[in-house]
Protein backbone atom coordinates (compact mmCIF):
# COMPACT_ATOMS: atom_id res chain seq x y z
CA UNK A 1 0.00 0.00 0.00
CA UNK A 2 1.67 3.11 -0.85
CA UNK A 3 0.77 6.02 1.61
CA UNK A 4 1.30 9.75 0.21
CA UNK A 5 2.49 12.30 3.35
CA UNK A 6 2.04 16.25 3.36
CA UNK A 7 3.26 17.54 6.18
CA UNK A 8 2.28 21.30 7.16
CA UNK A 9 5.37 23.64 7.80
CA UNK A 10 5.38 22.86 11.43
CA UNK A 11 5.73 26.20 12.77
CA UNK A 12 3.62 25.72 16.04
CA UNK A 13 3.04 21.89 16.42
CA UNK A 14 0.44 21.10 18.93
CA UNK A 15 2.09 17.21 19.15
CA UNK A 16 5.12 15.22 17.37
CA UNK A 17 3.99 15.32 13.60
CA UNK A 18 6.04 12.44 13.07
CA UNK A 19 5.72 10.15 15.67
CA UNK A 20 1.89 10.60 15.08
CA UNK A 21 2.68 9.04 11.74
CA UNK A 22 5.24 6.45 13.28
CA UNK A 23 2.58 5.33 15.47
CA UNK A 24 0.27 5.25 12.70
CA UNK A 25 2.45 2.91 10.67
CA UNK A 26 3.12 0.31 13.37
CA UNK A 27 -0.45 0.33 13.88
CA UNK A 28 -1.09 -0.80 10.32
CA UNK A 29 1.97 -2.76 9.96
CA UNK A 30 0.48 -4.86 12.73
CA UNK A 31 -3.16 -4.95 11.35
CA UNK A 32 -2.80 -5.75 7.40
CA UNK A 33 -0.97 -8.29 5.84
CA UNK A 34 1.17 -5.78 2.70
CA UNK A 35 3.82 -3.82 2.26
CA UNK A 36 3.58 -0.18 3.45
CA UNK A 37 5.49 2.60 1.48
CA UNK A 38 5.63 5.99 2.09
CA UNK A 39 6.02 8.60 -0.22
CA UNK A 40 6.55 12.50 0.02
CA UNK A 41 6.44 13.22 -3.57
CA UNK A 42 3.07 14.50 -5.17
CA UNK A 43 3.52 12.93 -8.40
CA UNK A 44 1.63 9.29 -9.19
CA UNK A 45 -0.99 8.21 -7.76
CA UNK A 46 -1.67 6.87 -4.23
CA UNK A 47 -4.25 4.24 -2.46
CA UNK A 48 -4.22 6.93 0.96
CA UNK A 49 -3.30 10.60 1.25
CA UNK A 50 -2.10 11.88 4.89
CA UNK A 51 -2.29 15.75 5.29
CA UNK A 52 -0.69 15.84 8.39
CA UNK A 53 -0.94 19.27 10.60
CA UNK A 54 0.28 20.83 13.89
CA UNK A 55 -2.67 22.49 14.50
CA UNK A 56 -6.33 23.28 14.11
CA UNK A 57 -5.53 25.79 11.04
CA UNK A 58 -4.63 22.48 8.95
CA UNK A 59 -3.02 24.86 6.29
CA UNK A 60 -1.71 22.21 4.51
CA UNK A 61 -5.02 21.32 3.50
CA UNK A 62 -5.01 22.72 0.13
CA UNK A 63 -6.61 21.54 -3.19
CA UNK A 64 -3.28 21.33 -4.82
CA UNK A 65 -2.56 19.19 -2.37
CA UNK A 66 -5.53 16.63 -2.74
CA UNK A 67 -4.41 14.53 -5.92
CA UNK A 68 -3.24 10.84 -6.90
CA UNK A 69 -5.95 9.27 -4.80
CA UNK A 70 -9.58 9.82 -3.38
CA UNK A 71 -9.28 8.57 -0.43
CA UNK A 72 -7.27 11.79 1.56
CA UNK A 73 -7.43 12.28 5.33
CA UNK A 74 -6.43 15.47 7.50
CA UNK A 75 -5.14 15.30 11.19
CA UNK A 76 -3.92 17.56 13.61
CA UNK A 77 -3.83 18.44 17.24
CA UNK A 78 -7.17 17.11 18.52
CA UNK A 79 -8.57 17.03 14.67
CA UNK A 80 -9.58 13.67 12.36
CA UNK A 81 -10.86 14.73 9.47
CA UNK A 82 -12.67 17.97 10.84
CA UNK A 83 -14.00 16.11 13.63
CA UNK A 84 -12.60 16.98 17.05
CA UNK A 85 -11.42 13.11 19.09
CA UNK A 86 -8.96 12.53 21.57
CA UNK A 87 -5.05 13.50 20.46
CA UNK A 88 -3.97 9.93 21.38
CA UNK A 89 -7.12 7.84 19.78
CA UNK A 90 -6.35 9.55 16.36
CA UNK A 91 -3.62 6.94 15.07
CA UNK A 92 -5.85 4.09 16.01
CA UNK A 93 -8.94 5.44 14.87
CA UNK A 94 -7.13 6.30 11.06
CA UNK A 95 -5.40 3.06 11.37
CA UNK A 96 -9.41 1.83 11.63
CA UNK A 97 -10.44 3.98 9.02
CA UNK A 98 -7.37 3.40 6.36
CA UNK A 99 -7.76 -0.41 7.22
CA UNK A 100 -11.55 -0.61 6.50
CA UNK A 101 -11.52 1.37 3.14
CA UNK A 102 -8.76 -1.03 2.52
CA UNK A 103 -10.41 -4.46 3.12
CA UNK A 104 -13.61 -2.96 0.78
CA UNK A 105 -11.26 -2.10 -1.87
CA UNK A 106 -9.41 -5.64 -2.56
CA UNK A 107 -12.40 -7.12 -1.94
CA UNK B 1 -32.90 41.37 2.64
CA UNK B 2 -34.25 43.99 4.91
CA UNK B 3 -33.92 47.70 4.97
CA UNK B 4 -33.07 49.57 8.10
CA UNK B 5 -37.08 50.64 7.70
CA UNK B 6 -38.38 47.40 7.45
CA UNK B 7 -36.13 46.03 10.14
CA UNK B 8 -37.80 48.83 12.71
CA UNK B 9 -41.46 48.52 11.21
CA UNK B 10 -40.87 44.17 11.59
CA UNK B 11 -40.42 45.28 15.19
CA UNK B 12 -43.79 47.03 15.58
CA UNK B 13 -45.14 43.91 14.14
CA UNK B 14 -44.57 41.52 16.91
CA UNK B 15 -47.26 40.36 19.21
CA UNK B 16 -47.46 42.75 22.34
CA UNK B 17 -44.45 41.29 24.80
CA UNK B 18 -44.14 41.65 28.56
CA UNK B 19 -41.39 44.07 28.51
CA UNK B 20 -40.57 45.65 32.21
CA UNK B 21 -38.32 49.17 32.61
CA UNK B 22 -38.13 50.91 35.77
CA UNK B 23 -41.01 49.04 36.88
CA UNK B 24 -43.46 49.69 34.39
CA UNK B 25 -44.75 47.46 31.84
CA UNK B 26 -43.57 49.22 28.51
CA UNK B 27 -46.20 49.01 25.84
CA UNK B 28 -44.44 50.50 22.80
CA UNK B 29 -40.51 49.36 22.73
CA UNK B 30 -39.69 50.71 19.55
CA UNK B 31 -40.35 54.74 20.27
CA UNK B 32 -39.17 54.75 24.00
CA UNK B 33 -36.80 56.99 24.41
CA UNK B 34 -34.64 54.65 26.58
CA UNK B 35 -34.54 52.14 24.52
CA UNK B 36 -34.79 53.65 20.84
CA UNK B 37 -30.72 54.42 20.66
CA UNK B 38 -30.30 50.84 20.57
CA UNK B 39 -32.84 50.09 17.87
CA UNK B 40 -31.25 52.65 16.06
CA UNK B 41 -27.90 50.50 16.55
CA UNK B 42 -29.05 47.42 15.37
CA UNK B 43 -30.38 49.22 12.34
CA UNK B 44 -27.00 49.76 11.17
CA UNK B 45 -26.98 46.81 10.65
CA UNK B 46 -29.24 46.76 7.82
CA UNK B 47 -28.57 50.06 6.99
CA UNK B 48 -25.00 49.52 5.69
CA UNK B 49 -25.98 46.92 4.26
CA UNK B 50 -28.45 48.51 1.63
CA UNK B 51 -25.62 50.76 0.62
CA UNK B 52 -23.37 49.65 -2.29
CA UNK B 53 -20.26 51.21 -0.72
CA UNK B 54 -20.41 48.51 2.23
CA UNK B 55 -21.62 45.72 0.16
CA UNK B 56 -18.45 43.65 0.07
CA UNK B 57 -18.26 43.73 3.78
CA UNK B 58 -21.79 43.76 4.97
CA UNK B 59 -23.04 40.99 2.50
CA UNK B 60 -22.23 37.69 1.72
CA UNK B 61 -23.56 34.80 -0.93
CA UNK B 62 -25.15 32.12 0.92
CA UNK B 63 -23.98 28.64 1.59
CA UNK B 64 -27.16 27.51 1.42
CA UNK B 65 -29.03 29.25 -0.92
CA UNK B 66 -27.13 31.25 -3.54
CA UNK B 67 -28.23 34.35 -2.51
CA UNK B 68 -27.34 37.79 -1.36
CA UNK B 69 -27.86 37.82 2.11
CA UNK B 70 -26.34 39.84 5.03
CA UNK B 71 -23.61 39.05 6.41
CA UNK B 72 -24.96 39.08 10.02
CA UNK B 73 -27.01 36.10 8.99
CA UNK B 74 -24.00 33.89 7.01
CA UNK B 75 -22.46 30.84 7.88
CA UNK B 76 -18.74 30.94 7.35
CA UNK B 77 -17.16 29.64 4.47
CA UNK B 78 -13.79 30.48 4.59
CA UNK B 79 -10.90 32.28 6.19
CA UNK B 80 -11.69 35.19 4.63
CA UNK B 81 -15.12 35.21 5.37
CA UNK B 82 -14.08 35.31 9.31
CA UNK B 83 -11.81 38.42 8.30
CA UNK B 84 -14.45 40.18 7.06
CA UNK B 85 -16.85 39.12 9.94
CA UNK B 86 -14.06 41.28 11.85
CA UNK B 87 -14.24 44.19 9.90
CA UNK B 88 -17.73 44.13 9.41
CA UNK B 89 -18.11 44.60 13.40
CA UNK B 90 -15.20 47.43 13.28
CA UNK B 91 -17.05 49.14 10.24
CA UNK B 92 -20.34 49.03 12.23
CA UNK B 93 -18.87 49.86 15.64
CA UNK B 94 -17.69 53.10 14.04
CA UNK B 95 -20.81 54.34 12.87
CA UNK B 96 -22.73 53.56 16.09
CA UNK B 97 -19.87 54.57 18.87
CA UNK B 98 -22.13 51.73 20.93
CA UNK B 99 -22.78 47.96 20.78
CA UNK B 100 -25.14 47.37 18.47
CA UNK B 101 -25.85 43.84 19.67
CA UNK B 102 -26.02 41.27 16.26
CA UNK B 103 -22.99 39.50 16.64
CA UNK B 104 -24.13 37.37 19.24
CA UNK B 105 -26.81 35.90 16.80
CA UNK B 106 -23.82 35.23 13.94
CA UNK B 107 -21.46 33.70 17.09
CA UNK B 108 -24.56 31.27 18.05
CA UNK B 109 -25.61 30.53 14.52
CA UNK B 110 -22.08 29.51 13.07
CA UNK B 111 -21.46 27.62 17.06
CA UNK B 112 -25.01 25.77 16.69
CA UNK B 113 -24.53 24.44 13.46
CA UNK B 114 -21.06 22.87 13.78
CA UNK B 115 -22.35 21.52 16.66
CA UNK B 116 -25.84 20.00 15.51
CA UNK B 117 -23.33 18.24 13.40
CA UNK B 118 -21.09 16.77 15.76
CA UNK B 119 -23.96 15.30 17.86
CA UNK B 120 -25.70 14.14 15.04
CA UNK B 121 -22.49 12.28 13.99
CA UNK B 122 -22.63 10.28 17.04
CA UNK B 123 -26.04 9.38 17.96
CA UNK B 124 -27.78 9.69 14.71
CA UNK B 125 -30.02 12.74 15.90
CA UNK B 126 -31.53 14.96 13.45
CA UNK B 127 -30.53 18.38 14.91
CA UNK B 128 -28.61 19.72 12.27
CA UNK B 129 -31.43 19.20 9.97
CA UNK B 130 -33.81 20.95 11.92
CA UNK B 131 -31.61 23.27 12.30
CA UNK B 132 -30.75 24.00 8.51
CA UNK B 133 -34.35 24.37 8.07
CA UNK B 134 -34.34 27.43 10.85
CA UNK B 135 -31.26 28.75 9.42
CA UNK B 136 -32.89 29.06 5.70
CA UNK B 137 -35.53 30.55 7.14
CA UNK B 138 -33.36 33.12 9.49
CA UNK B 139 -31.36 34.09 5.86
CA UNK B 140 -34.50 34.37 4.30
CA UNK B 141 -36.08 36.97 6.42
CA UNK B 142 -32.96 38.87 7.81
CA UNK B 143 -33.84 38.06 11.35
CA UNK B 144 -31.84 39.59 14.19
CA UNK B 145 -31.52 36.64 16.47
CA UNK B 146 -30.84 36.92 20.41
CA UNK B 147 -27.78 34.23 21.19
CA UNK B 148 -28.87 33.34 24.46
CA UNK B 149 -26.10 32.07 26.54
CA UNK B 150 -26.01 33.23 30.32
CA UNK B 151 -28.20 31.91 33.03
CA UNK B 152 -28.28 33.42 36.71
CA UNK B 153 -26.35 30.54 37.68
CA UNK B 154 -26.88 31.20 41.66
CA UNK B 155 -24.06 29.67 43.31
CA UNK B 156 -21.21 29.06 41.21
CA UNK B 157 -19.37 26.78 43.28
CA UNK B 158 -22.93 24.29 42.50
CA UNK B 159 -23.60 22.71 38.89
CA UNK B 160 -27.20 23.44 37.17
CA UNK B 161 -28.17 20.09 38.58
CA UNK B 162 -27.36 21.16 42.45
CA UNK B 163 -28.42 24.35 42.43
CA UNK B 164 -31.42 25.13 45.98
CA UNK B 165 -33.50 26.93 43.21
CA UNK B 166 -33.58 24.70 39.70
CA UNK B 167 -34.80 27.99 37.99
CA UNK B 168 -31.21 29.43 38.13
CA UNK B 169 -30.45 27.55 35.29
CA UNK B 170 -33.03 27.12 32.12
CA UNK B 171 -34.04 23.57 31.94
CA UNK B 172 -36.38 20.85 30.32
CA UNK B 173 -39.52 20.43 32.48
CA UNK B 174 -41.17 18.42 30.85
CA UNK B 175 -41.29 16.42 27.32
CA UNK B 176 -44.36 16.17 25.09
CA UNK B 177 -45.23 14.29 22.11
CA UNK B 178 -44.92 18.08 19.88
CA UNK B 179 -42.22 19.35 21.84
CA UNK B 180 -40.61 20.48 25.32
CA UNK B 181 -41.84 23.21 28.06
CA UNK B 182 -38.50 24.96 29.35
CA UNK B 183 -38.44 26.87 32.32
CA UNK B 184 -35.60 29.55 33.50
CA UNK B 185 -33.74 32.69 32.53
CA UNK B 186 -31.09 34.05 30.52
CA UNK B 187 -29.25 37.33 31.81
CA UNK B 188 -27.43 39.67 30.20
CA UNK B 189 -29.40 39.21 26.80
CA UNK B 190 -27.63 42.15 24.43
CA UNK B 191 -30.35 43.17 22.23
CA UNK B 192 -33.01 41.04 23.35
CA UNK B 193 -35.62 43.25 22.26
CA UNK B 194 -34.92 44.13 19.35
CA UNK B 195 -34.69 40.43 17.65
CA UNK B 196 -36.98 38.46 16.28
CA UNK B 197 -35.96 35.22 17.53
CA UNK B 198 -33.98 33.87 20.62
CA UNK B 199 -31.60 31.22 20.20
CA UNK B 200 -30.78 29.38 23.38
CA UNK B 201 -28.05 27.60 24.36
CA UNK B 202 -26.41 26.17 27.55
CA UNK B 203 -23.85 28.24 29.62
CA UNK B 204 -21.33 25.72 30.81
CA UNK B 205 -20.08 22.20 30.38
CA UNK B 206 -22.28 19.59 31.75
CA UNK B 207 -22.23 16.01 33.71
CA UNK B 208 -24.32 12.88 33.35
CA UNK B 209 -26.80 14.73 35.92
CA UNK B 210 -27.28 17.65 34.02
CA UNK B 211 -29.37 16.15 30.92
CA UNK B 212 -32.30 18.18 31.40
CA UNK B 213 -30.12 21.18 31.39
CA UNK B 214 -28.13 20.55 28.49
CA UNK B 215 -30.71 21.97 26.12
CA UNK B 216 -30.90 24.24 22.92
CA UNK B 217 -33.86 25.58 21.23
CA UNK B 218 -35.28 28.44 19.42
CA UNK B 219 -38.53 30.99 20.36
CA UNK B 220 -40.02 33.86 18.93
CA UNK B 221 -39.18 36.57 20.59
CA UNK B 222 -42.73 37.34 21.26
CA UNK B 223 -43.75 34.29 22.10
CA UNK B 224 -46.56 35.10 24.94
CA UNK B 225 -44.84 33.18 27.53
CA UNK B 226 -41.45 35.50 27.82
CA UNK B 227 -41.17 38.49 30.35
CA UNK B 228 -38.09 40.71 29.64
CA UNK B 229 -37.27 42.97 32.84
CA UNK B 230 -34.78 45.89 31.16
CA UNK B 231 -31.25 46.61 32.69
CA UNK B 232 -30.07 50.04 34.21
CA UNK B 233 -27.56 51.57 32.02
CA UNK B 234 -25.06 54.17 33.84
CA UNK B 235 -27.02 57.93 32.90
CA UNK B 236 -29.94 56.24 31.51
CA UNK B 237 -32.42 58.51 32.50
CA UNK B 238 -30.64 61.58 30.66
CA UNK B 239 -32.28 60.31 27.11
CA UNK B 240 -35.78 61.41 28.83
CA UNK B 241 -34.65 64.87 28.86
CA UNK B 242 -35.79 67.19 26.61
CA UNK B 243 -32.07 68.08 25.41
CA UNK B 244 -30.38 65.17 23.98
CA UNK B 245 -27.05 66.71 24.04
CA UNK B 246 -26.06 65.55 27.55
CA UNK B 247 -26.81 62.33 26.35
CA UNK B 248 -23.42 62.52 24.69
CA UNK B 249 -23.68 59.93 21.70
CA UNK B 250 -27.33 61.15 20.80
CA UNK B 251 -28.51 58.46 18.72
CA UNK B 252 -27.18 54.98 19.46
CA UNK B 253 -26.75 53.25 22.19
CA UNK B 254 -26.91 49.50 23.68
CA UNK B 255 -29.36 47.38 25.29
CA UNK B 256 -29.45 44.49 27.95
CA UNK B 257 -31.92 42.29 29.39
CA UNK B 258 -33.10 39.82 31.41
CA UNK B 259 -35.55 37.35 29.66
CA UNK B 260 -37.64 34.92 31.64
CA UNK B 261 -38.83 31.39 30.27
CA UNK B 262 -41.89 31.09 32.24
CA UNK B 263 -42.77 27.58 31.06
CA UNK B 264 -42.33 28.14 27.50
CA UNK B 265 -42.92 25.23 24.93
CA UNK B 266 -40.95 24.48 22.11
CA UNK B 267 -41.74 22.25 19.06
CA UNK B 268 -39.09 19.62 18.34
CA UNK B 269 -37.99 21.23 15.08
CA UNK B 270 -36.81 23.98 16.94
CA UNK B 271 -34.80 22.06 19.53
CA UNK B 272 -31.11 20.96 18.65
CA UNK B 273 -29.52 19.65 21.80
CA UNK B 274 -31.76 17.82 24.68
CA UNK B 275 -29.53 15.83 26.85
CA UNK B 276 -26.65 15.29 25.03
CA UNK B 277 -24.57 16.11 27.77
CA UNK B 278 -21.00 15.88 26.84
CA UNK B 279 -21.61 18.63 23.38
CA UNK B 280 -22.74 21.12 26.19
CA UNK B 281 -18.91 21.96 26.70
CA UNK B 282 -18.27 22.33 22.66
CA UNK B 283 -21.42 24.95 21.99
CA UNK B 284 -19.82 26.99 24.81
CA UNK B 285 -16.63 26.91 23.45
CA UNK B 286 -16.81 27.43 20.00
CA UNK B 287 -19.94 29.92 20.84
CA UNK B 288 -17.32 32.18 23.31
CA UNK B 289 -14.89 31.70 21.03
CA UNK B 290 -16.56 33.38 17.61
CA UNK B 291 -17.44 36.08 20.12
CA UNK B 292 -14.06 36.82 21.77
CA UNK B 293 -13.50 37.29 18.23
CA UNK B 294 -15.79 39.87 17.71
CA UNK B 295 -14.53 42.01 20.38
CA UNK B 296 -11.65 42.01 18.24
CA UNK B 297 -14.04 44.12 15.46
CA UNK B 298 -16.77 46.07 17.40
CA UNK B 299 -14.58 47.07 20.21
CA UNK B 300 -12.12 48.54 17.89
CA UNK B 301 -14.64 50.51 15.91
CA UNK B 302 -16.11 52.23 19.39
CA UNK B 303 -12.32 52.71 20.00
CA UNK B 304 -11.77 54.79 16.56
CA UNK B 305 -14.72 56.74 18.36
CA UNK B 306 -13.11 57.71 21.37
CA UNK B 307 -10.24 58.07 19.97
CA UNK B 308 -11.57 60.60 17.17
CA UNK B 309 -12.68 61.76 20.24
CA UNK B 310 -10.47 62.74 22.03
CA UNK B 311 -8.26 64.20 19.33
CA UNK B 312 -11.19 66.54 18.76
CA UNK B 313 -11.72 67.57 21.92
CA UNK B 314 -7.72 68.29 22.29
CA UNK B 315 -8.12 70.67 19.10
CA UNK B 316 -10.66 72.34 21.18
CA UNK B 317 -8.66 72.67 24.18
CA UNK B 318 -6.15 74.22 22.16
CA UNK B 319 -3.39 71.21 23.09
CA UNK B 320 -3.74 69.44 20.23
CA UNK B 321 0.51 69.96 19.22
CA UNK B 322 1.51 69.09 22.87
CA UNK B 323 4.63 66.57 22.36
CA UNK B 324 2.56 64.43 25.86
CA UNK B 325 -1.34 64.72 23.96
CA UNK B 326 0.18 63.50 20.76
CA UNK B 327 2.21 60.54 22.43
CA UNK B 328 -0.91 59.61 24.33
CA UNK B 329 -2.77 59.38 21.14
CA UNK B 330 -0.39 57.37 19.70
CA UNK B 331 -0.72 55.03 22.62
CA UNK B 332 -4.50 54.85 21.90
CA UNK B 333 -4.50 54.03 18.34
CA UNK B 334 -1.60 51.36 19.21
CA UNK B 335 -3.43 49.78 21.88
CA UNK B 336 -6.81 49.69 19.93
CA UNK B 337 -5.02 48.36 16.38
CA UNK B 338 -3.61 45.67 18.55
CA UNK B 339 -6.80 44.90 19.29
CA UNK B 340 -7.33 44.34 16.20
CA UNK B 341 -4.65 42.02 15.04
CA UNK B 342 -5.94 39.95 17.35
CA UNK B 343 -9.39 40.11 15.78
CA UNK B 344 -7.52 39.28 12.50
CA UNK B 345 -4.76 36.82 13.28
CA UNK B 346 -7.87 34.51 14.99
CA UNK B 347 -9.56 34.50 12.03
CA UNK B 348 -6.63 34.05 9.38
CA UNK B 349 -5.68 31.21 11.60
CA UNK B 350 -9.47 30.05 11.34
CA UNK B 351 -10.60 26.19 10.34
CA UNK B 352 -12.87 24.14 8.36
CA UNK B 353 -15.30 22.04 11.10
CA UNK B 354 -16.62 19.01 9.92
CA UNK B 355 -20.35 20.61 9.08
CA UNK B 356 -18.45 22.80 6.82
CA UNK B 357 -18.34 26.20 8.28
CA UNK B 358 -15.20 27.72 9.75
CA UNK B 359 -13.68 28.19 12.65
CA UNK B 360 -11.98 31.00 14.58
CA UNK B 361 -8.44 29.80 16.44
CA UNK B 362 -9.62 29.36 20.08
CA UNK B 363 -6.16 30.20 21.37
CA UNK B 364 -5.96 33.42 19.60
CA UNK B 365 -9.64 34.13 19.96
CA UNK B 366 -9.54 34.27 23.88
CA UNK B 367 -6.10 35.63 23.33
CA UNK B 368 -7.69 38.49 21.68
CA UNK B 369 -10.88 39.04 24.51
CA UNK B 370 -8.12 38.78 27.16
CA UNK B 371 -6.47 41.61 25.66
CA UNK B 372 -9.82 43.40 25.22
CA UNK B 373 -10.88 42.94 29.10
CA UNK B 374 -7.72 46.04 29.53
CA UNK B 375 -7.07 47.76 26.79
CA UNK B 376 -10.40 49.91 26.03
CA UNK B 377 -9.59 50.78 30.31
CA UNK B 378 -6.44 52.43 29.51
CA UNK B 379 -7.48 53.94 26.22
CA UNK B 380 -10.87 55.65 28.24
CA UNK B 381 -7.92 56.60 30.98
CA UNK B 382 -5.65 58.05 28.46
CA UNK B 383 -9.51 59.56 26.54
CA UNK B 384 -10.29 61.13 30.15
CA UNK B 385 -6.67 62.77 31.10
CA UNK B 386 -6.63 64.64 27.62
CA UNK B 387 -10.24 65.51 28.01
CA UNK B 388 -9.43 67.49 31.04
CA UNK B 389 -11.75 67.33 34.40
CA UNK B 390 -14.46 69.48 32.66
CA UNK B 391 -16.18 66.06 31.79
CA UNK B 392 -17.42 65.25 34.99
CA UNK B 393 -17.83 68.85 36.09
CA UNK B 394 -19.69 70.65 33.06
CA UNK B 395 -23.05 72.29 33.47
CA UNK B 396 -25.73 70.64 31.97
CA UNK B 397 -27.64 71.59 28.74
CA UNK B 398 -30.82 73.54 30.48
CA UNK B 399 -27.79 75.45 32.21
CA UNK B 400 -26.02 76.34 28.72
CA UNK B 401 -29.46 77.19 27.42
CA UNK B 402 -30.59 79.15 30.72
CA UNK B 403 -31.43 82.29 30.41
CA UNK B 404 -29.75 83.40 33.30
CA UNK B 405 -26.89 82.22 33.36
CA UNK B 406 -26.90 80.53 30.02
CA UNK B 407 -24.37 83.06 29.05
CA UNK B 408 -21.98 82.53 31.76
CA UNK B 409 -21.92 78.88 30.62
CA UNK B 410 -21.05 79.59 27.58
CA UNK B 411 -18.37 82.40 28.49
CA UNK B 412 -17.05 80.41 30.75
CA UNK B 413 -16.92 77.08 29.04
CA UNK B 414 -15.04 77.98 25.65
CA UNK B 415 -11.72 76.43 24.56
CA UNK B 416 -9.82 77.49 21.06
CA UNK B 417 -12.55 80.00 20.18
CA UNK B 418 -11.93 79.10 16.59
CA UNK B 419 -14.48 76.18 17.81
CA UNK B 420 -17.91 76.89 19.23
CA UNK B 421 -18.22 75.81 23.03
CA UNK B 422 -21.03 74.01 22.05
CA UNK B 423 -18.98 71.70 20.04
CA UNK B 424 -16.66 71.16 22.95
CA UNK B 425 -19.83 70.79 24.93
CA UNK B 426 -20.92 67.71 22.74
CA UNK B 427 -17.35 66.04 22.44
CA UNK B 428 -16.77 66.34 26.04
CA UNK B 429 -20.46 64.82 26.61
CA UNK B 430 -19.10 61.77 24.22
CA UNK B 431 -16.29 61.01 25.90
CA UNK B 432 -18.02 61.04 29.12
CA UNK B 433 -20.56 58.59 27.65
CA UNK B 434 -17.95 55.98 26.25
CA UNK B 435 -16.16 56.26 29.16
CA UNK B 436 -18.28 56.26 32.12
CA UNK B 437 -21.93 56.68 30.66
CA UNK B 438 -24.42 54.98 28.89
CA UNK B 439 -21.91 54.06 26.05
CA UNK B 440 -19.18 53.03 29.09
CA UNK B 441 -21.72 49.56 29.96
CA UNK B 442 -20.60 47.98 26.37
CA UNK B 443 -17.12 49.95 25.49
CA UNK B 444 -16.09 49.05 29.40
CA UNK B 445 -17.57 46.56 31.17
CA UNK B 446 -18.84 44.46 28.25
CA UNK B 447 -15.48 44.71 27.36
CA UNK B 448 -14.76 42.79 31.03
CA UNK B 449 -17.04 39.97 30.98
CA UNK B 450 -19.03 40.32 27.85
CA UNK B 451 -17.74 36.73 26.20
CA UNK B 452 -16.92 35.55 29.77
CA UNK B 453 -14.72 37.17 32.32
CA UNK B 454 -11.19 37.24 32.11
CA UNK B 455 -10.66 34.29 34.15
CA UNK B 456 -12.56 32.19 32.05
CA UNK B 457 -10.28 33.58 28.94
CA UNK B 458 -7.18 32.52 30.78
CA UNK B 459 -8.62 29.11 31.83
CA UNK B 460 -8.56 28.41 27.64
CA UNK B 461 -5.62 29.93 27.53
CA UNK B 462 -3.92 27.63 30.10
CA UNK B 463 -5.41 24.61 28.54
CA UNK B 464 -4.73 25.09 25.19
CA UNK B 465 -1.16 26.49 25.62
CA UNK B 466 1.36 23.15 24.90
CA UNK B 467 3.63 23.97 27.24
CA UNK B 468 5.17 20.37 27.13
CA UNK B 469 6.23 21.75 23.84
CA UNK B 470 7.73 24.45 25.03
CA UNK B 471 9.73 22.91 27.45
CA UNK B 472 11.07 20.07 24.72
CA UNK B 473 12.47 23.22 22.93
CA UNK B 474 14.26 24.61 25.67
CA UNK B 475 15.47 21.47 26.99
CA UNK B 476 17.52 21.29 23.26
CA UNK B 477 18.71 23.81 23.03
CA UNK B 478 20.34 24.06 26.66
CA UNK B 479 21.55 20.36 26.00
CA UNK B 480 19.33 18.22 28.06
CA UNK B 481 18.23 16.60 25.16
CA UNK B 482 19.97 15.91 21.70
CA UNK B 483 19.92 18.36 18.63
CA UNK B 484 18.95 16.45 16.12
CA UNK B 485 19.22 19.52 13.59
CA UNK B 486 22.81 20.37 14.05
CA UNK B 487 24.19 19.85 10.69
CA UNK B 488 27.54 17.72 11.13
CA UNK B 489 25.59 15.25 14.10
Amino acid sequence: MKIRVKYCGGCNCGYDRTKFLRDLLSYLNQELQEDIEVVYEEEGTFDVGLIICGCPACCADRTEVRKGTENWHVVSAGLLDYLEVPQSEIPVMLGQLIKSAREKATK
Amino acid sequence: MMTAEEYIQSLRELRPRNIYLMGEKVENPVDHPMIRPSINCCAMTYKLAELPEYEDIMTATSALTGRKINRFTHLHQSTEDLIKKVKMLRLVGQMTGACFQRCVGLDALNAVWSTTYEIDKKYGTNYHERFKKYVLEWEEKDWTVDGAMTDPKGNRALGPSAQADPDLYVRVVEKREDGIVVRGAKMHQTGILNSHEILVMPTISMKPEDKDYAVCFAVPADDPSLIYIYGRQSCDTRKLEDSKVDVGNINYGGQEAIVIFNNTFVPWDRVFMCGETEFAGMLVERFAGYHRQSYGGCKVGNGDVLIGATAAIAEYNGVAKASHVRDKLTEMIHLNETLYSCGIACSAEGRKTAAGNYLIDIMLANVCKQNVTRFPYEIARLAQDIAGGLLVTMPSDADFNSPEIGEWCKKLMQGDAKYPTEHRQRMLRLIEAMTLGAVAVGYLTESLHGAGSPQAQRIMIQRLANLEAKKALARRLCGIDPDDLLPGR
